[in-house]
């Protein structure tokens, strides 16, 4: 029942109490009577809840009367201590990949401009410099602490940080023989497909068997999200489902785009992103109609 | 000119209003809040928690009971029941509702004439 759950949701926290008790019961009642009105009056129930919940207004006050302790710190807990320093490796690390990525962006600007405006030497200059910059700043990203997440194990991170290095090389490879004088179609493809291929599909690999590394506090917050407002997606699992599948739209739009640019004009590849957001916006319509079915089944 | 309602007037008179419905008969929280929107036709929406407040405030003050009542269907609902002290209290209200608009139709009206 999608009231008694909210109003539980509405107290988590507050020491339970007889009157505490008698009060949900109350809350809960008042709120179903006005559901069913508000539903006679040939709202959904969806629409129904919200309204019957925004009118019900804010009843902390009268909660902290009844319980005898507060809402249990949530707010000290997510703010006591859950601010990570960085560690001066980090630090260090973070700076000379950054400094090493400037110092590449330079590089190739100057050479672009020496060597007579010609872009297969400033990228192929900026290729030494872009890959161990970027899977540098892929693995200290990943094994950071932040306030929400845990750090990545390193391993697994490392794995991450070698993919993307190799995504970055075949890329910079790949476009430096394109602009190379004489460039054939397929021989910059055939730099691209063995470096950048494995890449994705490694990222890929361990995106979709990604363990979750929220804190906690998120994770509850989440979940009381979720719960509260489980009205749009009916849960966690349709939301990570949507997401993978828009997600296997665009890298594959992406993908497209490339190799119909390779291969003919970037003018004719473009459309493939028109098709990407179509499809998007079908998935979308999917997702809708589906979730009313769900709700007209309830 | 149309006017508005001052929200914060009226809930000044939360528990007064309560007292007023409760003079009838007894009634359970959204009984109560039904009969506030259809008397004022939905123009002013007075939040249930303000309600609740109130309730707990005239328990309290020993103007109002609450008891359970013993419907069979959908879940036993909380009502409340008015006591003597209530009905004083109520009359006492309106008496000094009525001063008070007495007073202040003399002082902000005063431009007028």
């Amino acid at each position: 029942m999608m009231i008694k759950k909210y109003v539980d949701d509405l107290f988590h926290g507050y020491e339970s109490t007889a009157e505490l008790e008698d009060f949900k019961e109350e809350i809960i009642i008042n709120l179903k009577d006005r559901m069913q009105d508000l539903e006679k009056t040939g709202k959904s129930s969806d629409e129904a809840f919200a309204e019957a919940v925004s009118e019900l207004g804010d009843i902390t006050a009268i909660a902290d009367d009844l319980s005898r302790e507060k809402r249990k710190e949530i707010i000290g807990k997510m703010y006591v201590d859950t601010k990570p320093k960085l560690s001066a490796g980090y630090a260090i690390g973070y700076t000379l990949a950054a400094g090493v990525l400037l110092f590449g962006i330079i590089t190739s600007l100057i050479t672009y401009f020496s060597a007579g405006n010609n872009l297969f030497i400033a990228i192929s200059s900026f290729l030494p410099f872009v890959v161990p910059a970027g899977a540098a700043l892929t693995y200290l990203g990943l094994t950071t602490e932040t306030t929400a997440k845990y750090p990545m194990d390193w391993k697994r991170a490392l794995i991450y940080a070698l993919a993307v290095g190799a995504i970055l090389f075949g890329i910079s490879i790949s476009s430096s023989h394109f602009f190379m004088e004489n460039s054939d179609p397929a021989a910059i493809l055939g730099v691209l497909v063995p470096f950048v291929l494995p890449g994705v599909l490694v990222i890929a690999f361990l995106m979709l068997t990604e363990k979750k590394r929220f804190k906690p506090w998120l994770m509850q917050e989440h979940e009381r999200y979720h719960e509260a407002y489980a009205g749009y997606y009916k849960d966690t699992e349709e939301v990570t489902k949507r997401g993978m599948l828009s997600g296997a739209l665009w890298i594959g739009a992406i993908g497209v785009f490339l190799l119909i640019w390779i291969l003919t004009n970037i003018l004719y590849a473009l459309p493939v992103f028109l098709f990407a957001i179509v499809g998007e916006l079908l998935i979308e319509y999917r997702m809708i109609s589906k979730h009313k079915r769900n709700s007209a089944t309830k | 000119m149309e006017g508005r309602i001052s929200a914060d007037l009226l809930r000044g008179h939360t528990d007064t209003i309560v007292l007023g419905i409760l003079l009838k008969n007894d009634a359970y929280g959204y009984q109560i809040y039904k009969s506030i929107m259809d008397r004022t036709d939905g123009l002013y929406q007075l939040k249930e928690a303000t309600l609740y407040s109130s309730y707990k405030r005239l328990e309290k003050e020993a103007c109002i009971v609450a008891y359970w009542g013993d419907e069979s269907q959908g879940g036993r609902r909380k009502y409340y029941r008015i006591t003597d002290k209530g009905r004083i209290q109520y009359k006492q209200n309106i008496a000094d509702w009525e001063f008070t608009q007495r007073i202040l139709n003399q002082l902000l009206k005063e431009e007028d004439d």
